[in-house]
């Protein structure tokens, strides 16, 4: 066999080599992706979940420090979810929480962090400037107890700003809580 | 012992063997036993006629080989190895048939019962290039014992027709669809495995096959296309310039468990010499001379060190090192006889039977050249 065939043989193998690992990388590259999207979503309504809001938070409160601006962090809840699951069944429940998070999802800008934090509760991280946010929420109240009018639910919300009330997600997340949990008691203890 | 090579390479059978008789009773007038390679263009039908009427015995293996070792030569025609026993040393030769039908008669259970009731002695298997069935056949027998480390052998290397088609030939039986054995008692021996072709680049994992033809690969890719690919841009391309690329099958640790020649290419599979499995995972591979030499090399040197001195040295060499050997195909031979210092008989085989280069199983292995050392005790 002469020498120029053995040489092509050898550039072809090489090509072939390259294309096998360019294969795999993108493959490794395609599961690393979805293996971070399984770890930092919620599996029910593919929201992000309380383990992706840790790490957005330090991130986005560094960058309002550098900017001068502050974070906006909502903390909602849905009101009397209990009775949806206990009138309509947890695979009605599943449903709502789905559309509600969809709901969620469509009513914040595109980067903005919809987090569910646990059972019917959400957590939303928002740049505080260019957006009107509480008329958002009042409208958002508005909207789903339309159309959730069936299960008779609706939406309690506190916020707090950081870095400006709190540094800290837990911080942050204690405040908004806390005027939640006013604004509830001032809509049902009437 | 003593053991003597001779050949001859005319176009006659008869004087060919007439030859090599002369040679030897100027040399080895007397001996224990004889075994020959004999070219396939030399008629069937006269082989056991002409041995024993030149030689005057009945105590010999005959077997068509294309090319044969004759020391340090090359030999297309008769190559004879003579043996002489000084001490206790013994070979006995026995015979199975059937290879071809093995599943449905008792061939895996005779053949077992003889290893086992002779594991103390060292056997040397010449077979009919039933390639695929030999592969079922050396893996079945593997499930019979936990490691078989005294069996070493060749596939006869024959055509006729475009087939695979080679005879061994003993005083009783001309073999077509079997092997012989040939038994050494009280010999201490030693073999090595030699490969020289690298493994490159990711594993693929065989997807289907059947027997030893290759489909596909991963998630149902067909393999057909990576061989088109290794062949791209070649003029008139030849299966033979894939005997520079064997495809190298890896354990689970990444090492090279034993290399498969491409045999053919067909329209929708590529076809090797031995049995391919699904799930089976394997690398493509290249070597140069040098690097097959080097191998070689440290394989007759391994030999060497355990035996200290050697009477014989047996080579079963796959024919397709041939091809990328080139001119140093002759190189081999020579390398083993300086390094072993001792007679040296073999040929260029379709599959080398030996144990696995990371495991105690025995194997059909391709591509390689098994070298051996014999000193009678």
């Amino acid at each position: 066999m002469n020498e120029e065939v053995k040489l092509k043989i050898l550039e072809n193998i090489l090509k072939e080599v390259s294309r096998r690992y360019d294969e795999l990388v993108k493959l490794q590259e395609k599961r690393m992706k979805q293996s971070f999207e399984m770890a930092v979503r919620d599996p029910l309504t593919g929201l992000y979940n309380r383990y992706f809001l840790k790490d957005v938070f330090y991130r986005e409160v560094e960058r309002a420090k550098r900017d001068n601006t502050c974070i906006a962090l909502i903390f909602l809840d849905i009101d009397r979810f209990k009775t949806v699951n206990d009138r309509h069944g947890h695979e009605t429940g599943d449903k709502v929480l789905r559309n509600v998070a969809e709901l969620l999802r469509n009513s914040f800008r595109p980067y903005d962090t919809v987090v569910r934090y646990g059972g019917d509760e959400f957590v939303i991280l928002s740049e505080c400037k260019g957006f009107d946010f509480e008329k958002r929420l009042k409208e958002l109240v508005i909207d789903l107890e339309r159309r959730f009018k069936r299960y008779k639910i609706s939406i309690s919300y506190g916020f707090a700003f950081t870095p400006k009330e709190s540094k800290t997600l837990e911080g942050t997340i204690a405040i908004a809580d806390k005027r939640m949990y006013q604004m509830k008691k001032s809509k049902y203890h009437k | 012992m003593v053991a003597k090579v001779f050949s001859a390479e005319g176009p006659s059978l008869a004087v060919n063997l007439e030859t090599v008789s002369e040679m030897m009773s100027r040399t080895m007038p007397d001996f224990d036993f004889l075994i020959l390679s004999i070219h396939p263009d030399f008629p069937v039908g006269d082989v056991n006629y002409y041995v024993q009427k030149v030689f005057q015995t009945d105590r010999y293996l005959a077997f068509q080989s294309i090319d044969a070792f004759a020391n340090d030569k090359i030999v297309q025609g008769i190559v004879a190895l003579v043996l002489k026993f000084e001490r206790k040393g013994n070979v006995g030769l026995k015979v199975f048939n059937g290879l071809s039908k093995y599943k449905e008669t008792d061939l895996l259970d005779r053949f077992s019962d003889f290893l086992r009731e002779n594991n103390d002695k060292y056997h040397v298997i010449i077979s009919s290039p039933l390639i695929s069935t030999l592969d079922s056949f050396i893996e079945d027998l593997n499930g019979q014992f936990a490691h078989l480390e005294n069996v070493v052998g060749g596939v006869s290397p024959g055509f006729k027709d475009k087939r695979l088609l080679a005879y061994e030939f003993t005083k009783d039986s001309i073999v077509e669809d079997g092997f012989a054995v040939l038994s050494f008692e009280n010999f201490a021996v030693a073999s090595s495995v030699s490969l020289g072709f690298e493994p490159y680049g990711i594993s693929y994992e065989v997807d289907h096959a059947e027997a030893n033809r290759l489909y596909s690969v991963g998630k149902g890719d067909p393999f057909l296309n990576v061989v088109h690919s290794i062949l791209r841009g070649i003029s008139n391309p030849d299966l033979n310039y894939l005997r520079y690329c064997p495809v190298a099958f890896i354990d689970e640790n990444g090492n090279v468990q034993n290399l498969r020649s491409f045999k053919d290419i067909g329209n929708s599979y590529v076809e090797f010499f031995g049995n391919v499995k699904r799930g089976q995972k394997f690398k493509l591979s290249f070597a140069l001379a040098d690097r097959l030499l080097d191998s070689d090399k440290k394989a007759v040197m391994s030999v060497k060190k355990d035996l200290k001195t050697i009477d014989l040295l047996l080579n079963f060499s796959c024919r397709a090192r041939q091809y990328v050997l080139g001119s140093k195909s002759v190189d081999e031979v020579k390398t083993y006889m300086r390094i072993g210092n001792a007679p040296l008989f073999g040929f260029f085989t379709l599959g080398e039977i030996g144990k696995g280069a990371t495991s105690e199983h025995l194997k059909l292995h391709n591509d390689t050249s098994i070298v051996v050392g014999i000193r009678e005790l």
